[in-house]
C-alpha cells in the first residue's frame, strides 16, 4: 500500500470548478491505499453518493440541505404515526386498522447549520462545502408531499421498532465505545442509530400488494443492518448524513449511480449488476450470494470444494455472517473496520471486471466473495487434512474466526483476494476462448489484468 | 486418530430475539455470563463434551438468530438436530406466546422424534415476571416435553437443562442401537469409537434414529 489519500491527493480528484471529476481515480486510490482519517468523512460523502460526483459547490450546498430537511421530516412522520398507534391503546392485532394521521404542514423543522461554522476553520476542505444564504421554504411543502405518499404499515412499523430496540444495545460498536466514551455520548449515538434504522425500515417496507404490483421486495429491518449502519455512524458526525449514506449504500444499484462511462450496454445485460446490497438482507438474496461463492470455489479450488461436499457443507452457510455483515465482525473495532468497508465499497475491482468484460468474464462477482475465498485459503490445509466430519470443520472455522486473522493480516488477505480474482479472470476467460481459439491469448489477458491490478 | 467421544449430539436453541439464547449457551459452554452480548446473526455454535454414565458425549449446540429472516439457512440446522431447546423469557409474555409458532417450525422442519425441551429463561428477574411457572409447565405438558426455568446470569438450572436433554437423547439412541443390533448386548466398553451420526436425510419427516450408522 502507498500513502493513504491525503490533502494533496484528494484535491487532485477535483477540477477548477470543484467538481469531483476523477471518480475512477478516487475509487482506485481508496481501493489501493485507503483514505487518511481526516478525509474519510468527506470522501465517503462522495463514495456513498450523499454528494453527486459531478456536483459543484453550490449544488452540494443545496443537496445537503434538501437531504437534511427530508430526513428530519421522515423522522417526524414515523414518530407521529408511532405515537398515534401507542396512544390509541388498541390491541396489537388491530394496529393496521388505526388510520394514519394526516400530514402537518406547519411542522417546525430546524436544520442545524453549525456544520458550516465549524467548517470555516478548516480552510483546506472549504472547497467541498460552503454555506450560502438561501431560503428553503419551498423545500418543506414539496418534501412533505413526497413523504406523505409513502404508505407506512402500522404493524410492521411497531414490530420493526421492537426488534431495533432489542438490537441497539447489542450492536458491537457500542460495546467497543463503552471502553472509552462517556455514557452520555453513547446514549446519544444509540438514539441516532435507532432513529436511523427506524427511518430506513419505515420507508423501505412494502405491503404484499405493493410487492406484487411493483415488484418491490420488502425490507423493513433485518438484524445485521444495525452493524452496517453503525459503521456509517462511526464515520459521520451528523446522523442525517449517516442515514443517507447508509440508505444509498443499501439501495443503490451498485453500478448505475456511477458516472463512469464504462461499456454500459454490456453491464446492463447482467442481472447481477442490478442488485443492491439490501437484496442480500433477504433470504433469497443471501442464498444467491452463497451460491455464487460456491460456484467460484469450484472454479478456483476444486479440491477444497470437493472436500466441503464430502463434509456436507456445500451450502457454504458458514460464510453467511461474513457476507451479510461484509466481514464487520472479523474486526474487533468498528473504527479499524472502516478501511475494509471502504475497500469493499470502492467497487474498484468490479468496475474493472466490467471493463474487462470484452476480454473476459461472463458474470460479475463482487469483491467480498474473493475475500471469502482468500480467508478459506488460510484454513484450507486444516480442512483438507484434519477435518473428518462437519463438527471438526466447524471447530476449526470457529477458532479461525475468533483469531481475528483478517484484521491481523489485512493487507495480505486483500492482496491474496486480488490474486484470486485475477486467477478467476484467467480461468473464466480461457473457458470462453477455448471454444474459439485454442491457444495464445492467455498470456495477453494476464498481462492486461496485471497492468490493472499490480 | 481415535475419537475423543462416544456420541455426538447436535442440539439447537430457538426462541424470540432477546430471550437469552446466546447467554444460556455461553453459560453452559464457557461457564461465563456477559450482559453485553452482540446479537447473533444467522447461526453460531458452541461445543462442550460432557460425561453421562461413563460415556463421553460431545454436544454441538447451534445458536440461532431470533428474527427469522433467513429461514433457508436456519431450517437447514433443524434437520440435523437431535434435541431442540425452545427458549422464552419469563418477563416477556410475547416471547412465551411465540413458543407455539416455534413448535410449528419444529414440526415442519425437524425430524419427527426430535427431543424438545421448554426453557423459561431470566428466572432471576422474578419481580418483572409475566409468565407464571405453571403456565410454562402446562404448555410443556400439552406438547409432551419437559420444561425448566433457568437463569444464565445466576447459573441456575443451565447444566441441568442440557444434561437432562442429553440424557433423554442418549436413552433414545441406545434403545435404537440395541434394537438394531439383536444379540449384541455388549457395547464395546467406554473407550470405543462408537459414534452416532445421522446421515443426510432427503425427507425431513423421517426419524434420524432410523438412519443412524455406527462408524
Amino acid at each position: 500500500m502507498n500513502q493513504p489519500i491525503d490533502s494533496k491527493k484528494f484535491m487532485s480528484f477535483f477540477d477548477q470548478d470543484y467538481r469531483l471529476v476523477k471518480e475512477h481515480e478516487l475509487r482506485k486510490a481508496i481501493f489501493k491505499d485507503g483514505i487518511e482519517e481526516k478525509y474519510r468523512e468527506v470522501a465517503w460523502k462522495f463514495l456513498f453518493q450523499f454528494y453527486p460526483f459531478n456536483s459543484t459547490k453550490r449544488e452540494r450546498f443545496i443537496k445537503r440541505n434538501e437531504k437534511l430537511f427530508e430526513y428530519a421530516l421522515m423522522k417526524n412522520r414515523w414518530s407521529k404515526i408511532y405515537e398515534n398507534i401507542i396512544n390509541s391503546g388498541a390491541k396489537e392485532e388491530y394496529y393496521d386498522q388505526i388510520p394514519t394521521p394526516s400530514i402537518d404542514f406547519n411542522v417546525k423543522i430546524e436544520i442545524n447549520q453549525d456544520f458550516y461554522k465549524e467548517k470555516q476553520n478548516q480552510s483546506d476542505s472549504d472547497f467541498i462545502e460552503e454555506s450560502q444564504d438561501l431560503n428553503f421554504d419551498y423545500l418543506k411543502i414539496q418534501t412533505l408531499l413526497n413523504i406523505s405518499s409513502k404508505n407506512i404499515i402500522n404493524s410492521k412499523l411497531v414490530s420493526d421498532i421492537r426488534q431495533i430496540d432489542k438490537d441497539i444495545e447489542r450492536t458491537s460498536y457500542f460495546n467497543e465505545l463503552s471502553n472509552y466514551e462517556t455514557e452520555d455520548k453513547i446514549k446519544k449515538l444509540m438514539d441516532s442509530l435507532k432513529n436511523l434504522l427506524i427511518t430506513f425500515s419505515a420507508f423501505n417496507q412494502y405491503s404484499s400488494k405493493e410487492m406484487g404490483l411493483a415488484g418491490k421486495c420488502d425490507l423493513g429491518y433485518t438484524q445485521g443492518m444495525n452493524e452496517i449502519a453503525s459503521v456509517f455512524l462511526s464515520a459521520f458526525k451528523e446522523e442525517s448524513v449517516a442515514y443517507w449514506c447508509f440508505s444509498n449504500y443499501m439501495l443503490n444499484d451498485t453500478y448505475s449511480n456511477s458516472s463512469l462511462t464504462l461499456n454500459t450496454e454490456k453491464i446492463a445485460d447482467s442481472h447481477v449488476l442490478k442488485t443492491s446490497v439490501a437484496h442480500y438482507f433477504s433470504d433469497y438474496g443471501i442464498n444467491t450470494k452463497l451460491k455464487h461463492l460456491k460456484f467460484l470455489l469450484g472454479v478456483i479450488d476444486p479440491e477444497l470444494n470437493k472436500k466441503l461436499v464430502e463434509l456436507k457443507l456445500q451450502d457454504m452457510n458458514f460464510c453467511h455472517e461474513w457476507l451479510l455483515l461484509s466481514f464487520k465482525r472479523c474486526f474487533n473495532s468498528t473504527i479499524a473496520y472502516q478501511k475494509c468497508f471502504e475497500i469493499l465499497s470502492s467497487r474498484f475491482i468490479e468496475f474493472h471486471h466490467a471493463a474487462l468484460k470484452n476480454i473476459v468474464v461472463r458474470n460479475v462477482y463482487s469483491f467480498d466473495l474473493f475475500i471469502c475465498l482468500s480467508l478459506l485459503r488460510q484454513l484450507r490445509e486444516k480442512i483438507v487434512k484434519n477435518c473428518h466430519d462437519e463438527s471438526e470443520f466447524y471447530e476449526a472455522f470457529s477458532e479461525f474466526n475468533k483469531s481475528k486473522f483478517f484484521q491481523e493480516n489485512f493487507e495480505k488477505i486483500i492482496h491474496d483476494s486480488q490474486e484470486i480474482f485475477g486467477k478467476y479472470c484467467i480461468i473464466s476467460n480461457s473457458v470462453i476462448q477455448s471454444d474459439n481459439e485454442k491457444n495464445g491469448n492467455n498470456s495477453k489477458t494476464f498481462a492486461k489484468i496485471k497492468d490493472l491490478f499490480f | 486418530m481415535a475419537k475423543a467421544y462416544d456420541y455426538l449430539f447436535k442440539l439447537l436453541l430457538i426462541g424470540d430475539s432477546g430471550v437469552g439464547k446466546t447467554c444460556v449457551l455461553f453459560r453452559f459452554a464457557e461457564d461465563q455470563y456477559n450482559a453485553t452480548f452482540i446479537s447473533t446473526i444467522g447461526i453460531d455454535f458452541k461445543i462442550r463434551t460432557i460425561e453421562l454414565d461413563g460415556k463421553k458425549i460431545k454436544l454441538q449446540i447451534w445458536d440461532t438468530a431470533g428474527q427469522e429472516r433467513f429461514r433457508t439457512i436456519t431450517t437447514a440446522y433443524y434437520r440435523g438436530a437431535m434435541g431442540i431447546l425452545l427458549v422464552y423469557d419469563i418477563t416477556s409474555e410475547k416471547s412465551f406466546d411465540s413458543i407455539r409458532n416455534w413448535i410449528r417450525n419444529i414440526e415442519e422442519h425437524a425430524s419427527a422424534d426430535v427431543e424438545r425441551m421448554l426453557i423459561g429463561n431470566k428466572c432471576d428477574m422474578n419481580d418483572r415476571r409475566q409468565v407464571s411457572k405453571e403456565r410454562g409447565e402446562k404448555l410443556a405438558i400439552e406438547y409432551g416435553m419437559k420444561c425448566m426455568e433457568t437463569s444464565a446470569k445466576l447459573n441456575e438450572n443451565i447444566e441441568n437443562a442440557f444434561f437432562t436433554l442429553a440424557r433423554d437423547i442418549k436413552a433414545k439412541t441406545e434403545k435404537r442401537l440395541n434394537q438394531n443390533r439383536p444379540g449384541s448386548n455388549s457395547q464395546n466398553g467406554t473407550g470405543s469409537n462408537t459414534k452416532l451420526k445421522p446421515k443426510d436425510n432427503g425427507g425431513s419427516k423421517s426419524s434420524f434414529f432410523k438412519m443412524c450408522t455406527i462408524l
